[in-house]
């Protein structure tokens, strides 16, 4: 990849493709199961899949990079806690999780999935996938664990745990389909599959899949607070509301990695001051800022403004199964008088791209493209058509006025300005639809949304690296993630059915087919997904933006040049 | 008397007053201004409507973030709303809240401390202890705990900084209670049978008038000051509602550099306003100070 990839100014087109180009990667390693008369273009394969169905591991070219260093990064709060498959937040990567653990595989920038702790990963004849852990992969040396060896066997704990049928573990959606395990040696663990599953690769390669000791599980009861992986960090300080502090693992199994000799990361609640440290010194990276504050940075050869379309989507959620929203009529009147241009141009400044139920950042072959949502209802420029059918709708629905309570919570201040904009739309089309606004604490606003008291709100959630994630994880009856109580048996079975397909062209026609349902019942109004940007000082080499959530683990590449 | 000469009389009272107006803005031209200001600030929050150029709330996304122009007097914020308009109706929460705030204050805090020091004894005593804990903590982080407690909004948040200030008003009170309570005329209305309620309200009250109405034009600028350090952490107007608080923090800090009008106009508001009230506080506190009375 051109190494100035990231440093060209943004381009709509060529974020989104890629995007498009990871989720094409990890299909091609899953067409090695044999379920799959696939023909992708040979060119988005990469190292990580081979056409005999195994992979083995790869390294990012080496030897370039400078041992030493500290890289200083900052957030906006703390973590809730450190536990890797119960939490779900960057805050919990950064500061710990995504540095200090392993998983079997990693999604690189490009969002292929490599190979990590598996040295080879294969796929067997009955469907069933062989991983082959890296021989002499030492967790930590931390009590109780003390720097003991990786076995299989903490590999079956850890997947085994993530798929916990309780509230708190809610990526048990990912591994729901491994009907067994084996680990015939200490180094082999094989999932067996009823059937084939296509998102495995990208759910085994989550920053959030870690792999974990077990005997620091036994020890704790859990891993809120406790961090020992095999990663090539070790956390050295945790002090809440201060700072999280990281040193280089002597003992990582790859032994020219990391360069850097430790990561500190403080807490600064406000964007301004991590800016100002940022250009002050004080920081090597800001990994979170709004494209505005980017555009202060660019153009400036001290800083490198690195942008990707791996962002979040914000959406506007109702609560379908109960209130006012749970008349599909309402739902569908509130998003035709949105104006989701207004809301990129006034939150993002423009630099940020139109979404459907998957995001764009996935590419053409699992999201609308923006050429076609711009065509959609809702989405179209020439609102009098959608202002007169939502009128039609609250008329059907028997209302002529209809005032909801709009929730949302701040820090994120995207919440703000996103709800007080669609505020206004809704005032400006003059179709009956007030809604008052009623700002909480993220404490507040949980609570609303886990017991389903809330009528409507907005937020930004994480970006998704495959399409299952956006789909299953957030409309599937009772799943983990589906906080709207939105619940449609066809679709279940639609959502089911894009799970087992492993051809990507049917899965692909399955994919949106629900995206197609999802923007009739409309059980979220997608409003943009943002262009992601992050700032770091030009010394920092080896570096490659990616998601939030996968961005840390991208930390063990980087280094400091003097 | 003929109506001529009730004529000539009505005259001369006029210019009487006028000359008085004038002597004591020639004798006290800093409180003169803070009375200006005062003026404008309670003007401009009556007739809003009026004054504003534009709806404060409309977003126009055209006019993100356009510097002061004839269309846009002091530049458009990141929603593209007007920051002149914003600036205007957000005096309405400064004015009501700081008026508020201080009546909260003055009536709690004033009614505390005129107890306090005219009962006296081991009330006055548990009184003054629970002021001074009060008084040990900064005004703000009295009101941001009150407020975390209630919850934000413009009462909540009036009730709050009110409650935050009357410690001080308590103290003043309290001071002025005592030596008035021992004056001849209150022990011979005390002899005449007057009751408590009555000495209070009828023979010490109006003689502690003087410093109530210094202190009322500190704690107006004091709760002032308070809703917009409020608003700026947070707890204060709620959006989209303007504040100068508001309007200084979120968008005003974000985008401070590349449009430094969405934090200068506000801040010179805030600065302005309670400038004035303090000046015009201490004009007050000169021409009711008996040592300073002819010092001029």
């Amino acid at each position: 990849m051109d190494s100035k990839y990231w440093q060209r100014p943004l381009s709509r087109r060529r974020a989104i493709k890629g995007g498009a180009m990871g989720v094409m990667g990890a299909g091609m390693l899953l067409a090695g199961m044999g379920c799959s008369d696939d023909d992708s273009p040979g060119g988005a394969a990469t190292a990580t899949a081979t056409a005999g169905g195994s992979a083995t591991g790869t390294e990012t070219p080496g030897g370039e990079g400078t041992r030493g260093g500290q890289l200083r990064h900052a957030l906006d709060r703390d973590p809730v806690s450190f536990d890797p498959h119960i939490e779900a937040s960057f805050r919990t990567q950064f500061a710990g999780v995504g540095n200090a653990y392993n998983s079997l595989m990693t999604l690189n920038a490009d969002l292929q999935a490599e190979p990590d702790l598996a040295s080879e990963v294969e796929v067997l004849e009955d469907g069933s996938v062989r991983f082959q852990l890296h021989e002499g992969v030492k967790f930590h040396d931390i009590a109780p664990v003390s720097g003991r060896v990786l076995t299989s066997e903490d590999v079956v704990a850890s997947i085994e745990r993530i798929r916990t049928d309780a509230p708190e573990f809610q990526r048990a959606y990912m591994f729901e389909q491994i009907t067994d395990f084996e680990t015939p040696d200490d180094r082999t663990v094989i999932m067996k599959f009823a059937e084939p599953f296509a998102p495995l690769f990208n759910y085994v390669a989550n920053p959030f899949s870690a792999i974990i000791p077990q005997e620091a599980l036994e020890a704790t009861g859990d891993l809120r607070q406790t961090v020992i992986g095999t990663g090539p960090f070790v956390q050295t300080r945790a002090d809440m509301g201060s700072t999280f502090e990281l040193q280089r693992n002597p003992d990582y199994f790859r032994a020219d990695r990391p360069y850097l000799d430790s990561i500190r990361i403080d807490v600064m609640p406000d964007a301004s001051s991590r800016l100002a440290a940022l250009r002050a010194g004080e920081l090597t990276i800001e990994t979170r800022p709004t494209p505005d504050d980017a555009m202060l940075f660019q153009g400036d050869d001290k800083w490198v403004v690195l942008e990707h379309s791996q962002e979040g989507q914000a959406t506007v959620r109702y609560n379908c199964a109960s209130g006012p929203f749970a008349d599909e009529r309402l739902r569908k009147a509130f998003d035709l008088a949105l104006i989701r241009q207004e809301n990129i141009d006034l939150v993002l400044g423009g630099q940020g791209y139109l979404s459907g139920p998957v995001g764009p950042g996935l590419g053409d072959r699992w999201s609308y493209t923006q050429q076609q949502l711009d065509a959609m209802p809702g989405y179209r420029e020439d609102k009098e058509e959608d202002y007169a059918e939502a009128r039609k709708l609250l008329e059907a629905a028997g209302l002529t006025e209809f005032n909801p309570k709009f929730i949302y919570y701040t820090p994120a201040d995207t919440n703000e300005t996103n709800a007080v904009a669609i505020q206004q739309q809704l005032a400006r089309a003059g179709i009956g639809i007030n809604v008052t606004l009623e700002h909480l604490d993220y404490a507040a606003w949980i609570p609303q949304m886990l017991d389903g008291s809330f009528e409507v709100t907005v937020t930004t959630s994480g970006f998704r690296d495959n399409p299952d994630e956006y789909l299953y994880a957030l409309f599937a009856t009772g799943a983990s993630r589906n906080d709207t109580g939105y619940s449609n048996p066809a679709l279940d079975d639609l959502l089911n059915a894009q799970r087992l397909e492993m051809n990507e062209d049917a899965r692909s026609e399955l994919v949106f087919q629900i995206q197609d349902r999802l923007m009739e019942e409309v059980p979220n109004s997608w409003l943009y997904s943002a262009a992601g940007f992050q700032i770091h000082s030009a010394n920092l080499k080896g570096y490659h933006a990616t998601f939030s959530h996968n961005s840390p683990r991208q930390f063990v590449n980087a280094w400091l040049e003097a | 008397m003929t109506a001529q000469a009730l004529s000539e009389v009505a005259t001369v009272r006029r210019m009487s007053r006028t000359g008085s107006l004038l002597r004591a803005v020639r004798r006290y031209p800093l409180g003169a201004f803070g009375l200006i200001v005062l003026t404008v600030l309670l003007a401009v929050a009556a007739a809003a409507p009026l004054v504003a150029t534009h709806d404060p709330l409309a977003t126009d996304r055209v006019a993100r973030l356009v510097g002061p122009s004839a269309q846009h007097l002091m530049g458009t914020d990141q929603l593209g709303r007007d920051v002149f308009s914003r600036l205007v109706y957000a005096a309405r929460p400064a004015v009501i809240i700081g008026f508020g705030a201080m009546l909260v204050g003055l009536g709690l805090g004033g009614a505390v401390g005129l107890l306090s020091g005219y009962i006296g004894g081991i009330f006055d005593l548990l009184v003054q202890r629970v002021t001074d804990a009060m008084m040990a903590l900064p005004n703000l982080v009295v009101a941001i705990a009150i407020v975390a407690v209630l919850g934000g909004g413009q009462t909540r948040v009036l009730l709050a900084i009110g409650l935050s200030i009357s410690p001080l008003v308590t103290r003043v009170v309290r001071a002025s209670t005592l030596p008035v309570k021992q004056n001849d005329y209150v022990e011979a209305a005390m002899v005449l049978g007057a009751s408590h309620f009555r000495l209070l309200i009828r023979h010490i009250v109006p003689n502690i008038m003087a410093p109530i109405i210094v202190i009322a034009s500190v704690e107006l600028s004091t709760a002032i000051l308070a809703e917009a350090s409020l608003s700026f952490l947070g707890f204060g107007v709620p959006a989209p509602d303007p504040s100068w608080g508001s309007m200084l923090s979120g968008d005003g800090r974000r985008f401070m550099q590349q449009a430094p009008w969405l934090v200068i106009f506000p801040g010179v508001a805030v600065s302005l306003a309670v400038l004035g009230i303090n000046l015009l506080g201490d004009a007050v506190r000169d021409a009711f100070d008996p040592r300073l009375r002819g010092s001029r």
